[in-house]
């Protein structure tokens, strides 16, 4: 009888418990992860809110202009620069430079602790994406690649050889679509998409198990529907999901965003809503169910991917998710399911619409490219900004971007799929040139921004499109690299200008920090090497010649 | 007699040989300056060849060399008088320069499209703005 009572109590304590946790989830938005491990850089944008912001603040305001250099690491192959995000655990350094060299290195003093290489498929070399990699990632005690071959491969952390591989893609039928970003974890799932937004291929997202390597699911990110692709359209729609995506834990919760649609600027044959291209995708983990999805260009017809940074930020008891698409639009919405809050434009010059119904998302008064026809669509293919990530202070509640200003004249134009070859793009144009917008000049800065309304507070000029991931710290720091390779320290409050180093080549990458042996560093991968330059050298000539490089520089106080 | 008809034979296999080698370098020859002229009777300085050229150009080169070849993370392609076959090999194979990579073309361009593409590269050399000093 005791026991029965007992039992009844603790099963009633065990309810309320149930229930108070409950009540608090769906009360209290979740909380920040921007302290957790405070002197690590544990994934590619940090934590899954996707803020790049470090806790630290050793250096600060008050002694950044003391920065000096303590080590630099050079991966020996420069093709494409360095285009990785570094992670940082326990004070050893994991990144991955041109041609899939991977390394392990001390934080401290950048010795070489493990490298590997994979011997890669020579197709490797014949397609378009090639040589260039943004990262690797690091969990169960492995670190992860997705291979310029079509591969996943996982290393064991401690010593760098493989422990298991899987092809995951045929580079030969899909027209090289490859892994140039990092597959992420969920938990147990490891996923990934590949390049492939402006091939006549259909996108997919991939997830294994990551302690094995066994298949777990794939989704499909072009939807098998005729209303939404015409005829067979959608076999060659594009929809690579060519960045990292972020995992909510609590949920299970994969967000990842979609490239374009294609052919890019040709879109007769395909009338539709061309899903799940430009789209933003909740994904359940373990079973790659989709959640919701937030398309944010239907029917895509200017090369407007929405495949950057997914960041979450809690705002007014809500957790609410801010995206930037390519066409130059900032979109707020609710995380939980996808519907907008804002919607707001970091571009000046924005001419593809009229507007974007902030609550609705509806786009008012597309102006499309048009087949026979020269027309000066704003912003331009590159975007408003290029893929690399903005950064989310908590301590100035300010968002730091990189953005430009420039347009394309686009001749819309048809395109044989049954001539594109291996490295061939599906653009769809007979003429496509980057210009400046009509009436002004093309135009590069740095902006600090409320994320949510977009209300500048700052913001600085650059004379060139700045191509790399922006950094804040609690030092009341915001750092950002430049295309000629000056890596410049700003005062996240004011944007004063701190203090600067000259890298001697581009910033392509992401800049991180962390701390080891009781310091803290700023760790700038330096070394230009990119498509991006080519295009928008006829709006900034002056990017013309910027010399290539590739160099791991770490700084710290004396 | 048997050395004889060694030799005779030898005669006859390199007067064969020889046949077979003028044969095919005259089909090469033959193939190669159809290959130039896109398969048809242009020339590198053919508008039409020139304007196919073009479009290839913008849909595949235009992201690394700029619009009109005007350089960018690629070199500058405009206003260079390069020779048609120099041209021809970097684009079938392609050419690693420092930190730029260009892949090998002939997997994805038949020779026709290759030599378009050298016909619209080689007519950047004339441009207003070369003479401009640009």
């Amino acid at each position: 009888m005791s026991t029965n009572r007992e039992l009844f109590h603790a099963i009633i304590v065990l309810a309320a418990a149930l229930l108070m946790a409950m009540f608090a989830a769906f009360c209290f938005p979740l909380r920040s992860h921007a302290d957790e491990a405070p002197n690590d850089w544990p994934k590619y944008y940090r934590t899954d809110d996707a803020w790049r912001y470090s806790p630290l603040e050793q250096i600060n305001a008050s002694n950044v202009a003391k920065l000096k250099v303590a080590w630099i690491h050079q991966p020996g192959d420069i093709q494409m620069g360095l285009q990785a995000t570094p992670i940082v655990i326990d004070g050893i350094v994991y990144y991955v430079g041109a041609n899939n060299n991977v390394f392990a290195v001390d934080g401290s003093t950048g010795k070489t602790l493990w490298h590997y290489q994979p011997d890669l498929d020579p197709i490797v070399t014949k397609v378009f994406y090639v040589a260039a990699s943004r990262g690797v990632t690091v969990g169960h005690g492995m670190v992860y690649l997705g291979s310029l071959d079509g591969r996943y491969i996982a290393l064991d952390q401690k010593t760098g050889k493989v422990k298991w591989e899987r092809q995951i893609t045929d580079l030969k039928t899909c027209y090289g679509c490859l892994f140039s970003s990092p597959p992420q974890l969920a938990g147990d799932i490891l996923y990934g998409g590949t390049t492939g937004g402006d091939q006549p291929q259909a996108g997919k997202i991939f997830a294994v198990n990551a302690i094995t390597g066994e298949p777990a699911w794939t989704f499909d990110t072009i939807k098998d529907d005729r209303k939404s692709w015409p005829g067979d359209t959608g076999k060659v729609g594009g929809g690579g999901a060519w960045m990292p995506g972020v995992y909510d834990a609590k949920t299970d919760t994969i967000l990842i965003g979609t490239s374009n649609a294609a052919p890019d600027f040709f879109p007769a044959g395909r009338e539709g809503d061309n899903l799940y291209t430009a789209t933003l995708l909740a994904i359940e983990g373990k079973t790659g169910q989709l959640k919701w999805h937030y398309q944010e260009v239907p029917h895509d017809t200017w090369d407007y991917d929405a495949a950057y940074e997914i960041m979450t930020i809690q705002h007014e008891g809500k957790d609410l998710l801010v995206h930037l698409n390519k066409g130059g639009y900032v979109f707020v919405l609710d995380k939980a399911t996808g519907k907008p809050y804002n919607i707001w434009p970091l571009a000046k010059h924005i001419n593809w619409t009229s507007g974007i119904d902030p609550k609705t998302g509806e786009i008012k008064d597309r102006y499309e490219p048009k087949a026979g026809e020269a027309r000066t669509i704003c912003p331009y293919l590159l975007g408003v900004r290029s893929w690399n990530a903005a950064s989310y202070n908590p301590k100035t509640k300010l968002w730091y971007t990189n953005a430009m200003e420039v347009c394309n004249v686009v001749n819309s134009s048809p395109q044989e799929v049954d001539k594109i070859g291996l490295a061939g793009l599906y653009l769809g144009v007979s003429k496509l040139e980057a210009v400046p917008p009509p009436g002004d000049k093309a135009s590069a800065r740095l902006d600090a921004r409320d994320p949510i309304t977009g209300k500048v507070k700052w913001s600085i000029d650059y004379e060139l499109p700045g191509l790399g991931s922006v950094l804040s710290t609690a030092g009341n720091l915001v750092f950002n690299g430049d295309v000629r390779g000056v890596f410049h320290a700003y005062d996240a409050e004011t944007g004063k200008e701190l203090w600067n180093f000259n890298t001697g080549s581009g910033i392509r990458s992401g800049s991180v920090s962390y701390a080891a042996g009781g310091k803290q560093y700023i760790l700038v991968p330096s070394g230009l090497g990119s498509h991006a330059p080519g295009f928008m050298a006829s709006a900034f000539p002056k990017v013309k010649g910027l010399p290539g490089g590739s160099a791991l520089i770490a700084f710290t106080l004396e | 007699m048997r050395k004889y008809f060694v030799i005779e034979n030898v005669a006859h296999i390199i007067s064969v040989c020889a046949t077979a080698a003028v044969f095919t370098l005259c089909a090469a020859t033959i193939v190669a300056i159809g290959a130039r002229a896109g398969g048809d009777s242009a020339n590198l300085d053919d508008p039409v060849a020139i304007s196919g050229g073009e479009t290839t150009f913008y849909q595949n080169c235009v992201y690394c060399h700029g619009s009109k070849g005007s350089g960018g993370s690629a070199k500058a392609l405009q206003c260079r008088d390069m020779k048609p076959d120099y041209i021809f090999e970097t684009i079938t194979n392609g050419r690693i320069a420092g930190a730029n990579v260009m892949p090998p073309w002939k997997d994805t361009f038949d020779e026709k499209t290759r030599w378009q593409l050298v016909a619209y590269i080689r007519s950047l050399r004339k441009l207003p703005e070369c003479d401009a000093g640009n």
